[in-house]
């Protein structure tokens, strides 16, 4: 029966060569690559990636060791097993070998039996972690695709900038992480002027995490309209993206409209407005309307607030850089391990 | 010297019949900086610690009174720790020792007197490749869920039984629908509308390739055909907008074929312009079949991209399928299905209201297999 598995034989000994070639042709294995030395060990191993690697250490010019230490440095050879064989009886030499980065070390002369069944168990392995490894790259060869898509998302700064003017409200900033989820946000200019700020904490991760940041952007863009209030919108888009039993798409969702009346505002779970109040302390404000004269507020997610070190850590962010703000809550979000952070920090027009 | 472990957390299980021996193990071990050592005496003992302390790596003494290090090791094997490296330690070295012992089920074996520099060489061997093994599994795990989560999401926004029924309602027609994504995300959908003047807008679109990016591309396009309205839409002209917004959108070497079609029950007319997409098949009162032209360059391609409205009879009993290449490019014994499998298998799914997708695609599984996704939806006029 045939045997799966490239197998590189490296001996300078022809006749061991040979041999072991011959005791892995009987055992069925027939992708066998002889080399009888160091180079052209590293020669053959750059071509096709062997399964497992059988190599003496006692070699004229380049050894056993060196080659174990080359292959090694190669991030393709990370799981590849190497099998050294040896006939120096010394302890130190064998872990010797193990220090230069050999899987597993067997004594010379070569029993076929013991080295058929190491063989076996190194190959199991093989292929194992190399369907594991393979599933991971494809992963994410996929999520490099879909990144640049997701933060697509995310407004662009020259728009934000257009948007708010100086002295008028607002600086917005926002940063994805490497994977997928965080807090994603957006804005829009409403017929009639208003301003309309959106901001989600996806709360899950990778694929899952993707579909459900598209589907309620989908939702908000959609439902988004003059006529409609922004808990009336919060409302609207938990009805189209919600399954009714099953927990929300998001951690937290909140809308923010800023008009001539002033700021309504509306939030489903973790997604929370923060008004600057007497004494420079932040005040989780209810639902509704922003009455004139709140001067600064906040708007961020629970988990980004948590991991910016909570409602004191801000208040003193704000106090020390009212326009920078935002930057540093995200900045100290990011290094607390948040994957995609927003803040927004809205300032009553002068 | 011994080299200090970079896994001191992991859990190590020492079986040796003699005190001695377990002792001098497991002082190795702690030397080397493990924290977590279990030790036992007798092949029950160490089947024992083995579902107390579930450990990361068992050193077994082979020659051991009662059960012997053999059946211990057939036994871990046995009961589903196929992955748990097993070091024999013994002082058996016969060539036929070996050769049991690794047919027992053995991961490596060491001959005594143990020589500590090489045993914990090989312990670093066996728990490293442990770990590598589980965080790719752990990854495979999270990953597979967070398709199922996503796969769920993407089937969720397709129309809903409320809403073919308020359009069914709408416009005296009867509609159905099939559709599966393959094993990874897909980036397939369908959508449908009523316009408002008793008319029915189906869309059908297929984007190129599978997964997230597919997915993302799929639902962004949903979202944008749900917010433009459907009155009066003219097929031809709805595409070349399609089109246009695609090629802004979609990294270049990415498409998506489109078959967007108006049924207009009082006319007895279907209007409809393509984007590439599969022909669609039309099956009149009688059950003679015929697929209609279809062509036309897929969306994403070519910003300048221009389509054109074809209207064809849509006389009462008559029912339109549109279906994915899924169908029509699954294999089975005979070969591909291609479109007269297709044909054929729909004029059988004829019933009551309309024509039974479920039915078709159950009689289709008997002789092809699908790999790719599958989405169809079939119209038919009283």
């Amino acid at each position: 029966m045939s045997q799966r598995g490239r197998i590189l034989i490296v001996d300078d000994a022809a006749a061991s060569r040979d041999m072991l070639a011959a005791i892995y042709r009987a055992a069925g294995f027939t992708e066998l690559v002889l080399a009888a030395d160091g180079p052209a060990a590293l020669d053959a191993a750059a071509g096709r990636l062997p399964d497992l690697v059988v190599l003496d250490l006692v070699m004229p010019g380049m050894d056993g060791f060196e080659v174990c230490r080359s292959l090694r440095q190669r991030p393709d050879f990370e799981d590849v097993p190497i099998l050294v064989q040896s006939a120096l009886t010394d302890p130190a030499d064998r872990t010797a070998a193990f220090m230069a980065g050999a899987t597993d070390v067997v004594s010379k002369p070569t029993d076929p039996r013991e080295i058929l069944a190491r063989t076996r168990v190194h190959l199991d392995h093989r292929f194992i972690l190399r369907e594991l490894q393979e599933y991971r790259s494809g992963m994410e060869r996929e999520f490099a695709m879909a990144r640049p898509i997701y933060r697509g998302l995310l407004p662009d700064p020259a728009e934000v900038a257009a948007l708010f003017a100086p002295g008028a409200a607002g600086i917005a900033v926002a940063s994805v992480g490497d994977g997928f989820g965080g807090d994603l946000w957006g804005l829009a200019v409403l017929p009639g002027g208003d301003r309309m700020l959106h901001l989600v904490d996806v709360g899950s991760t990778g694929a899952v995490a993707a579909v459900n940041a598209f589907n309620v952007r989908a939702a908000v863009d959609r439902l988004m309209d003059p006529g409609v209030g922004c808990a009336e919108l919060v409302g609207l888009v938990t009805d189209t993206v919600a399954e009714p039993g099953e927990s929300l798409p998001w951690s937290g969702f909140c809308c923010v409209r800023i008009g001539p009346g002033g700021v309504e505002w509306a939030a489903s779970g973790g997604a929370r407005l923060f008004r600057l109040g007497e004494g420079g302390r932040l005040r989780p404000l209810p639902p509704g309307m922003l009455e004139p004269g709140y001067g600064t507020a906040v708007l961020a997610s629970a988990n980004t607030l948590e991991a910016a070190g909570g409602l004191d850590t801000v208040e003193l962010l704000l106090a020390a850089d009212p326009d920078g703000a935002a930057h540093a809550i995200v900045g100290r979000a990011r290094d607390a391990g948040r994957n995609g952070a927003a803040a927004l920090v809205l300032r009553e027009a002068a | 010297m011994i080299a200090r472990t970079s896994n001191p957390e992991a859990r190590i299980l020492v079986v040796d019949d003699q005190e001695t021996n377990r002792l001098l193990l497991s002082t190795y071990l702690r030397q080397a900086g493990y924290r977590h050592i279990t030790l036992a005496a007798d092949g029950l003992e160490a089947l024992e610690q083995v579902a107390r302390v579930a450990p990361d790596l068992v050193l077994l003494d082979l020659v051991m009174p009662g059960m012997e290090g053999f059946e211990v090791c057939q036994r871990l094997r046995a009961e589903g720790h196929r992955d748990l490296p097993v070091i024999v330690q013994t002082a058996l070295n016969r060539s036929d020792d070996r050769r049991r012992a690794f047919a027992a089920g053995a991961t490596d074996f060491i001959v005594k007197p143990i020589h500590p520099q090489e045993l914990l060489a090989r312990v670093h061997v066996h728990l490293a490749r442990r770990m590598r093994l589980r965080e790719l599994t752990d990854y495979r795990t999270r990953r597979a869920m967070e398709l199922a989560l996503a796969r769920r999401v993407h089937e969720r926004v397709l129309p809903g039984t409320t809403e073919v029924l308020l359009a069914e309602g709408a416009t005296g027609l009867m509609v159905q629908s099939f559709f599966e994504p393959s094993q990874e995300l897909g980036g397939d959908f369908w959508d449908l509308r009523a316009d408002g003047r008793g008319r029915l807008v189906v869309w059908i679109v297929d984007f190129s390739g599978h997964g997230i990016t597919a997915a993302i591309h799929a639902l962004r396009l949903q979202g944008e055909l749900r917010r433009q309205p459907a009155e009066g839409l003219d097929p031809a002209a709805h595409l070349e907008e399609v089109n246009a917004t695609l090629k802004r959108l979609l990294p270049t070497g990415s498409f998506a074929t489109i078959l967007v079609a108006v049924l207009d029950a009082a006319a007895g007319t279907m209007t409809y312009a393509s984007a590439g997409a599969p022909r669609p098949l039309m099956l009149d009162a009688e059950g003679t079949f015929c697929f209609l032209e279809a062509g036309g360059l897929p969306a994403g391609i070519l910003g300048k991209a221009r389509y054109e409205n074809r209207t064809v009879p849509f006389p009462p009993g008559a029912t339109l399928l549109l279906a994915s290449d899924g169908f029509t490019e699954a294999e089975g014994p005979d070969g591909m299905l291609e479109e007269d499998g297709l044909a054929a298998a729909a004029g059988a799914a004829r019933g009551g209201h309309g024509l039974r997708l479920d039915r078709m695609v159950a009689a289709l599984r008997e002789k092809v297999r699908f790999a790719d996704d599958l989405s169809a939806v079939s119209v038919t006029r009283p």
